[in-house]
Formats: structure tokens, sequence, C-alpha cells
């Protein structure tokens, strides 16, 4: 049994900020409905990225889920939305502000249906924003927090991270989080709430270090000199013989001890914390140093002399890694249209309440017609109306 | 009131992870009770005990501060018996470390079955990494994400903040898994032990390139390009001022917006393009930003709806109107810095606010105060623990 099992949530949203929230509920063992835009005529038109429930986007995303189309924009797919949600203990939705009032799916209209409902809005900029009707997508909203102005070296342009997206994660904890929260309130309260994730807020304080220096302190995070995007010795990659590279971390100074010992640089203990450019002197020494063995042959060192060292990887190496390996990190499950697709396990480990182990992702609109039948009670003869007026698919 | 009110945690960790991970909780109403190590035992460097560094400032509003030798028979006796009074356990050791110390979850869970007790590491309890010291650069090492950034051309390129697996893979799994487990307990009644691996968590968020790559069978790659994006419609263009400005145009009539808008029409069909056609588009969009100011474009694109951004420093972030609404920074009175800025929570539920309380506390400030008012220990044994270095 998971932590969230006998929960019920309705999902809305399109992208990961939504999405991923929804898939560590269904993890945890919440019974997810996801509602897809029928690919009707006349629909709008959707990038096959999110109608196609073979491309890799959907299949890392639908795990453990159930998938319904429906046409919001319909009256009776409204209805039928409605109705739902009053079986529902969570709505998921990341609309632009004011759409779900057009729709009639704001907060205030479902919460008299079901005062109990936990309704989660995800937006990039808010409710109330200057940036209210602006879209919003991860590049944005790590250039308007200051992080892509500090990544990358000061020689070249900002370096945008491709993987992960890292303002879509801190939106998914602020999200889980706070419905978990919520959820747990609720069993003292017996009231649900509305919950307001603005990504562009959650990402500022998710990036705490460089947020509080600089309001405690003033001090600016500026893009590196080094060409690494680290202006630290003791915290940097490296190149190795092998045109590899190995990531150190020794911010303790028994770590970093260890690892000027270890390189047969004592000299360099006491500069540990130094100013720019005795760690440009240490770092271009350090390059030196580590370019005279492979990158297995270093980590093997690291390990014996107790240091923080760990080898810069690409996918496949990450995929193999023993640790990935040991921790059973990759599943593979079957699949109507694809036979076997591998999916990243959940990290999640709690004891006593487990997560569940992967489903295959649903196909597109697989569940339609049994979520009208079991939980709306809807007939075949209604069923087959509701798909000829292209209110479901 | 917060949601987690009436909860309490007991933070072992002295690093961000878990530092990180009590504060959001304390933040929706949780009491935690950060336990310091006595700086007698001289194990401790200055920037971990100073309770004036931008660090301990910034982790610890809404908590409680004690200091406590879990070395010395009493000072462990103290640990024990809060154990029974708290709802959560987070700690950050290398594994094995509280086992051989008796205060895992298996002692622990036998005074208090209903505890939560959450492990925060690096690579997990097991695993052949397990014992293997480590930081976020690291984790992003290993889990592939420092390979993937920046250009081909150079290194890879380490985002130094945020912290992507300390603070999205570890803290983030970290704080869903406690309160998911919480709220199983209301239903079974017991407790559990958590484990949250960093790594584990960095790998899980390659939502997009891992299922791609488990397709493909392909790695992915730095990019070709200086700024560490290969695609036109998701890039960092400089502006006139020498500015830069950030454009995400995955939808296709965001794409169509941002070419009519610049007059390139021709652009539109080659969307998701490929290499060459997206380096094309690249240098005729780079060229058409070149002619104005960022703030200038800012205005334009938003009027033509694109997604765009420019790329801030702090100073300009926090001028800007949008943070300033949200009211992003609190200012709070503090006895040894005058007044300090934080943080504000980003969560917002509301009926159950989250919200920043009290200010930081002072190093092991409320010693006295939790082990007389939580354990009912007098004055009397305070002051002799005091004196033999048990609690500071």
């Amino acid at each position: 049994m998971g932590p969230l099992d006998g929960i019920k949530v309705l999902d809305l949203s399109r992208h990961s900020p939504g999405r991923y929230t929804s898939m560590i509920m269904a993890d945890f063992g919440a019974e997810v409905i996801t509602i897809e835009t029928p690919r009707t005529a006349d629909a709008p038109a959707l990038s096959f990225m999110f109608t196609n429930d073979t491309w890799f986007r959907y299949v890392g995303m639908n795990c453990n889920k159930k998938s319904m189309a429906v046409n919001l924009k319909h009256s009776r797919g409204q209805e039928i939305v409605h109705r739902l949600v009053d079986k529902s203990d969570v709505f998921i939705e990341a609309f632009r502000p004011g759409a779900p009032a057009r729709l009639g799916m704001d907060y205030e209209t479902l919460s008299k249906r079901n005062p109990r409902l936990i309704y989660c809005a995800i937006t990039g900029y808010g409710e109330d924003s200057p940036y209210v009707n602006r879209g919003a997508h991860d590049i944005n909203i790590v250039a308007l927090t200051g992080i892509l102005g500090a990544t990358g070296s000061k020689a070249g342009p900002p370096i945008h991270v491709i993987s992960p997206q890292i303002s879509d994660l801190s939106a998914n904890c602020q999200a889980i989080s706070s419905i978990l929260a919520a959820l747990y309130a609720r069993e003292k309260t017996g009231k649900g709430q509305f919950i307001e994730v603005a990504i562009a807020d959650g990402m500022l304080y998710f990036n705490w270090v460089m947020t509080l220096r600089y309001l405690l302190s003033g001090d600016k995070a500026e893009r590196s000199v080094l060409p690494s995007g680290s202006d630290q010795a003791w915290l940097n990659a490296y190149r190795t013989r092998d045109d590899k590279y190995v990531a150190l971390s020794c911010l303790e100074p028994p770590l970093w001890h260890n690892l000027c010992r270890l390189v047969g640089r004592e000299d360099f203990i006491p500069h540990h914390f130094a100013a720019i450019d005795k760690q440009e002197e240490m770092y271009k020494e350090l390059c030196k140093i580590f370019a005279a063995k492979t990158r297995d042959e270093w980590l093997k060192l690291f390990d014996e002399a107790d240091v923080a060292g760990a080898p810069v990887y690409s996918i496949d190496e990450t995929v193999a890694d023993p640790h990935v390996v040991h921790r059973g990190l990759i599943v593979e499950v079957d699949h109507p249209k694809m036979e076997k697709v591998k999916l990243i396990k959940s990290p999640f480990r709690l004891s006593d309440t487990p997560v569940k182990p992967r489903a295959r992702p649903p196909l597109y609109g697989e569940n339609t017609e049994e979520i009208l039948k079991s939980v709306l009670r809807a007939s075949k003869k209604e069923i087959e109306q509701l798909r000829q007026e292209g209110v479901i698919e | 009131m917060g949601p987690l009110e009436g909860i309490k945690i007991l933070d072992l960790s002295l690093y961000g992870p878990g530092r990180y991970c009590s504060m959001i909780l304390a933040d929706l109403g949780a009491e935690v009770i950060t336990v310091e190590i006595p700086r007698s035992t001289g194990k401790m460097f200055g920037m971990m005990t100073s309770d004036t560094e931008a660090h301990y400032i910034g982790l610890n509003r809404n908590k409680k501060s004690i200091a406590l030798n879990i070395k010395k028979d009493e000072g462990k006796e103290i640990f024990y018996r809060l154990a029974e009074k708290v709802d959560v356990i987070l700690e950050t050791n290398r594994p094995g470390t509280l086992k051989r110390r008796g205060m895992d979850y298996e002692t622990v869970s036998k005074l208090n079955p209903r505890i939560v007790c959450c492990s925060i590491t690096g690579y997990g309890q097991n695993g052949p990494y397990a014992r293997r010291p480590g930081h976020d650069i690291n984790f992003v090492a290993m889990s592939g994400i420092l390979g993937l950034s920046g250009s081909r051309n150079g290194p890879p390129s380490y985002i130094v903040s945020p912290m992507i697996a300390d603070v999205l893979g570890g803290t983030n799994q970290a704080v869903i898994a406690i309160i998911a487990a919480l709220f199983a307990r209301d239903r079974t009644g017991r407790g559990q032990y958590i484990d949250v691996s960093s790594t584990d968590g960095a790998v899980f968020y390659h939502w997009v390139h891992a299922p791609q790559f488990f397709r493909d069978g392909i790695s992915p790659e730095r990019a070709e390009s200086p700024t560490g994006s290969d695609v036109a419609w998701m890039n960092i263009y400089k502006a006139k001022d020498d500015k830069y400005f950030t454009i995400g145009c995955f939808e296709p009539w965001l794409w169509g917006n941002l070419c009519k808008l610049v007059g390139r029409e021709d652009l539109i069909p080659k969307h998701f393009g490929s290499f060459e056609e997206q380096q094309e588009s690249y240098q005729a969009l780079s060229e058409v930003f070149a002619t104005k100011d960022r703030d200038e474009w800012l205005k334009k694109l938003d009027e033509a709806d694109v997604c765009v951004a420019p790329v801030y420093s702090f100073e300009e972030m926090f001028a800007d109107p949008h943070y300033r609404d949200h009211k992003v920074v609190v200012e709070m009175k503090h006895p040894k810095l005058g007044k300090v800025k934080l943080l504000n929570t980003p969560f917002k539920l509301s009926d159950t606010p989250a919200a920043v309380r009290t200010r930081p506390p002072l190093w092991a400030e409320h010693t006295r105060e939790v082990l007389g008012d939580l354990l009912g220990y007098s004055k009397r044994k305070i002051d002799r623990l005091l004196k033999e270095e048990v609690i500071e």
C-alpha cells in the first residue's frame, strides 16, 4: 500500500510541472486521471509531442495513471469534469491565469461542488504579477531568477542547462509538498484549499545559496573567471588523460587535505578558500596533475584517499553505473505498442508504504470509456453519443 | 496556522540538504529543533557554528536550536527522550553512523513506533558508493547532468547555484516523502524509514533525456553552441546593450508569434528543423535582436505573446516588479545583525498558509527551553549538563 492509497487526483495539465507532480503522486498510490484533449478535427492543433502516446515525453511522465480525453470547451465535456471533481480529492491545472474561470473550472466554482477539494494551480508567474499573461518555459524562469546569468564563464555567454529543467523541478517540489501538506491539514480541518504555485517564486526560493548570499551580504553572483563555471579549485571538474572529466568537491577541510596529500601538493592546504588569483593558480596546477592519469584511475585513488570525487558521466554511463544498477533505478515494462519500454524507477524509498512498481503509461485516452462507466455510471449509448459529438475520444 | 502545525521534527543534519528540508517543513508549520554539535567538542569549523553566517541565517528561521554532545551517555539519553516526543527525525550522516551509535531507525522506532526517520545521503544507504563522501558537483557528475552542461568546445560547466542534486534531488525528495509518510501514518498508525539518495533523485529528473535515451540508445552530448543550447526556439540572445534575454518558444504558435514579430515568417517551418537550420535561425534572430536594447525587446515580445524573460543579475531580479509584488523577501529583526533579509516561503496555501514566523535562532539558543519545557528537566540538572559539556 502506498502512502496516498485511496486519494483521487484529476490532472488537467500538459507540461512536466503538472504531469511529473501527478506521476509522483501516482507512484505514491494515488489514483490519477489525466485529462487529454480529443484529437478530433475541431480541437486545437496539438503538437504530436502531446498526443503521441509512444513519444518519449508521454511515456516518461504518465506511468501509473489513467488517461481520458475530454473536450473542455464543450459544455458536456465541462459537465464530465465537474462530475469527476465531485469524486476527487486533488485537482491540478496549469492553464494561463483566467482560463479556468472561462471554462467554469476555477477554484471558486469547483470548491462549491466539493468543499474538500484541494486545487493546485501551476503557472509561471502566479495569479497576480505584472507578467500574469506572459507564457513561460524553463529557460525564461532560470533567466529571471539570476541563475542563467551566473552559469558558465565570463569569457562566453550564459549557459543553459538542457536537462534537467531546473525550474520545472522546483515547481514539482512546491506543488507536491503543498498538496501533501494540504491533504494532511484536511484530516483535521475537514476543508480543502487553493494552492498557487508560481514557478518563478519557487525557483528563487530553491536557489537559496546564491540568493541568500546576495540578500545577506550584497555579493552578486557572476559567471566564473575559470572556463568551467566554478571559481573554486576544490569545487570543479577536471579533465583526465583519457579526455574524460572528474568532478571534485572538497568543502570540508579534511577532504581538501586528503586531496592535497594525494596529489603531493600539501602546499595548497592553507589556501583552501583563497581568493580568485590563488584559486586560478591551484586550478591550473590541478589541471596538469589530473591530466596524467585516466578518469577511472583517479576515481579509485579518490575512494582510497577519502576524497569527494565522481566521474562526469554521459547518460549511457550513468545508466550502466554499478550504483544505478544496484539501486534498481531503471525498470522495464511491457507496452502494447512498443513491446518493452525502459523507465526511470521512482527514487522514493519509504519502508512501510512503498511506492508502486511502475505500471506502463496508458495509451492516449485509453481509459475514457472505463471512467465514464465506472465513476460516472454513463451508459454505452451515452458514451457513443458523446464520442460522436466530439466531447470525448 | 500552517498545514503541519503540531508536528515536531528533530533535525540532526548539518548541511544544506537537511537544513533546507527542515526549513521547508518549518515554513509549513512544523516545530523544528535543530541539534548542533557543542563547540566544546572542537569538531566544528567556524562556518558551521557562527549564527551570523549567511548559511546559518538563511536556513534556520522558524526553528529552535539546541547543542547536544551525543557521544556522551547523558547526551544520548537526551536524544532518546527527544525521540520519544517528536514525529520526525532527519539526519544526513554517512550510512552506518547512526547504527553504530544506537540511534538508527530500528532502535528509535522501538521507543516510538510512530516515528518517521529520514536519511538524506548522496548515494543512499546501500550500493557501491554508500560510504563515499560527496557533494552536489559529484552527484550531478554521476547523474549525467554535468556532462550535458556547457558547450562541447569547452569543459563541462558547473552550475554553482542552485545545487541541482542537493536541493532538487535530495531536499525535494525528502520533504515530499516525509509529508507523505505523515499522511500515511494517520491511517496506518505506524511511522517508517525513508532512504533519500540525492543521486537517485537527480537521475529521476531526467524526464526528457532519459526516456529519449532509452528509446534511441544515443547518449545526449553537450551542445555545439556556446550557450549550451543548439535550438533557436529555446536559447539565449544578446541585445544591443550587451544584455541577454531568453526565448522559450516550444509551442508552434509561440514560435509563429516570434517569427512574425521580427518579420521572418520564413523561419516558421524550420521550428524543429535540423542542426544547420537551427544555426541559421539562431544567426538570423541574433542579428535582429542586436538592433535594440533588451528592455525594448522584452516589451515587444511580451506584447506579441512570446515566452521571453531577461537574464537578470540578482540586483535586477529583486528590483523587478514581479518579485516586489509577490513579497519574496521578508525582513526580520535580529539581536546580532539588526535587520536581516530572508527569502519568504513560496508555498501558498489558501487555508493553512506557510509563513516565516520567527527569526533565525542564535546558536544553541533553545537548549534550556527544550530540555526544560519538552523533557521536564530541572534547572539544576540543566546547569550540571552544561557544566559537564553534555549540552551547550
